[in-house]
């Protein structure tokens, strides 16, 4: 696996696209082992496709593609900056509270980074923002959006970890809120020093916030009812992803009137490169993943991991600043996919809830979305704004740091992140 | 040749997203049937099938259209004609990886044809199979076309992006 692990990164380095760095590396283990079948790569990759938990992640990209054409996104838009008008950092605050918002109709951090640059950037320019900041924040808010149900990782992390995606959909709420909280005051406070003004200094007019709540209403009753759906048996976590293009189709087509048949199909066209980019990077992640399990590789580093220290709260947090490092060089699904299978066992060994290490464990992954020198997040919410990377990493740092901080606060109190699942599903 | 190219990928398109539209429609079609207390097996054991087939259709559009995430910090930093040589490097690895992908492929289904699908008998597990070596023939063809466009460096910038659409 050492070949293996060092092709993977040596093919990064050399540009290839990772999907095919982790498919070409993963092959190589079986050039090495002669005595396996040379027909499991090819077995491995179409199961992956076989999974029925798997079923969802096509389905919310497609979700989240739709939402931006059935008006959705601009009504939560209308709704962010009532909530957030007088708050400092004016459009800073906004992009945060839309990223967990629009957490509830969408599951990916890229997809999210991406929309609310073009949203939001220029606007934030115009009002003579720091550009560093302003593209650090549209990045780093969307870190919110993938911790609010539905969020891909959560399906990712429940389909290799074996966990109730249900219970990791209620475990994300608390973190989601925290991290709002965590980036709203460290926006508030680089704000004050700065002198970025407020959106409005003076009161909403009489029934303005109860239209924007209104219009915001459909896309914020989603993740409600979708765990409602789930605890009551409605649906099975394999029929979430449908329900979610159901949902925002019909709230396009039916409530909004405005969608149509053909902005709706340019939404399901526009999602199709991006829904083979994931999960071509997932199916041939399995050809790797063989590897992993046969060499007994999660064994070997619990042992290490374990020599250190033995209490569960030292394992976590060193566990999650090894993933924090890796994700400086690799992005959130591939550490999910990876990580998670040779991480939750040692976890589970010491008696972690597998619920509560998968959040705290998601969210340290989808940083490595925004982490320099490499995350698909920074690369797209940084070529949108025409921002340097040099810029956005010193833009970034207290973002990272309050991100980290709230990490840390859900290791050390586990009720954050399972009084609410513990709640809905039953201990 | 480009006329047939571009009917290819419009068929191509169109299944994917059709595919992606069914894989909706069975799944919630199963679970209303599921809700009035009448199930149907086949609508998930349907919706993997296109799953599959939606999976390898639209990676080969993602790569086509240059969606597949890479990492060119290093890259970008190197003499262009180094760039070149890695990029062709590289394509030479997938065409090789591609090409496993399709033979083994096209003999597993060959070979497994009698292992059914689900259970179910007069359904091969090979269909699903399938999938595999087909999307890697198209990511073949894709590749082809990126590796002649390198190749001929006086048209490259011009059909840079636009061929990609």
């Amino acid at each position: 696996m050492l070949i293996v692990t060092l092709a993977f990164f040596v093919l990064m380095v050399i540009g290839m696209p990772v999907a095919f760095a982790i498919g070409i590396s993963g092959a190589l283990f079986f050039l090495q082992q002669p005595a396996l079948p040379f027909t499991i790569p090819v077995q491995r990759t179409v199961s992956q496709t076989q999974n029925f938990a798997l079923l969802a992640i096509p389905l919310f990209i497609m979700a989240g593609s739709l939402a931006n054409r059935s008006g959705i996104t601009q009504r939560l838009l209308a709704l962010a900056s009532v909530i957030t008008g007088r708050l400092r950092g004016g459009l800073a605050q906004v992009t945060i509270a839309l990223s967990a918002m629009m957490g509830g109709v969408s599951g990916s951090a890229i997809a999210d980074a991406a929309m609310q640059s073009r949203m939001l950037g220029g606007e934030m320019l115009r009002r003579n923002m720091a550009r560093g900041f302003a593209t650090a924040i549209l990045g780093f808010s969307a870190l919110i959006t993938p911790i609010v149900p539905p969020g891909i990782g959560m399906v990712l992390f429940g389909s290799v970890g074996q966990v109730s995606v249900g219970r990791l959909f209620a475990g994300g709420i608390v973190p989601a809120l925290l991290l709002w909280l965590a980036f709203s005051v460290t926006v508030s406070l680089i704000a004050r020093r700065r002198g970025y003004p407020p959106e409005r200094t003076s009161r909403l007019p009489r029934g303005e916030a109860g239209k924007a709540l209104r219009g915001g209403v459909w896309a914020l009753l989603f993740p409600v009812l979708l765990l409602l759906g789930l605890r009551g048996g409605v649906f099975t976590p394999s029929e979430i992803g449908a329900f979610a293009v159901a949902y925002v189709a019909a709230v396009g087509f039916l409530v909004h009137r405005e969608m149509t048949a053909r902005s709706g199909g340019e939404a399901i066209e526009a999602s199709l490169a991006d829904v083979g980019a994931v999960m071509l990077l997932i199916a041939l992640s399995a050809i790797f993943s063989y590897g992993i399990v046969l060499e007994r590789l999660p064994e070997t580093i619990s042992s290490v991991i374990v020599g250190q220290t033995q209490s569960l709260i030292g394992v976590e947090l060193l566990i999650l600043a090894f993933v924090l490092v890796i994700g400086f060089f690799v992005d959130a699904t591939v550490l999910i996919i990876m990580l998670a299978p040779i991480f939750l066992p040692v976890v589970q060994d010491l008696d972690g809830d597998p619920v509560h290490f998968g959040i705290v464990f998601i969210i340290a992954a989808t940083i490595g979305n925004f982490t320099p020198p490499v995350g698909a997040a920074m690369y797209a919410v940084c070529t949108i704004m025409k921002c340097p990377v040099e810029e956005y990493t010193r833009g970034a740092v207290p973002f990272f740091i309050a991100a980290v901080a709230v990490i840390v606060l859900l290791v050390m109190v586990p009720q954050l992140v399972l009084f609410l699942p513990d709640a809905l599903f039953g201990r | 040749m480009h006329t047939l190219f571009r009917v290819g990928i419009r068929v191509e398109t169109w299944t994917a997203g059709i595919l992606l539209v069914a894989m909706v429609v069975l799944v919630l079609l199963g679970g209303i049937a599921r809700f009035l207390h009448v199930p149907l097996n086949w609508t998930l054991d349907m919706a993997t099938c296109a799953f599959a087939w939606a999976t390898f259709l639209c990676a080969d559009i993602a790569w086509r259209r240059g969606a597949l995430m890479s990492v060119d910090l290093l890259m970008r930093r190197l003499p262009a004609r180094l760039q070149r040589a890695l990029l062709l490097f590289n394509y030479l690895l997938i065409v090789l990886f591609l090409v496993f992908l399709f033979v083994t492929g096209l003999w597993l289904s060959w070979a497994s044809w009698a292992r059914s699908f689900r259970g179910i008998p007069w359904v091969s597990y090979s269909w699903v199979t399938l999938s595999l070596p087909v999307g890697s023939l198209l990511m073949l063809l894709t590749t082809g076309f990126k590796v002649r466009r390198q190749l001929r460096p006086d048209t490259h910038a011009a059909e840079g992006e636009k061929a990609s659409c």
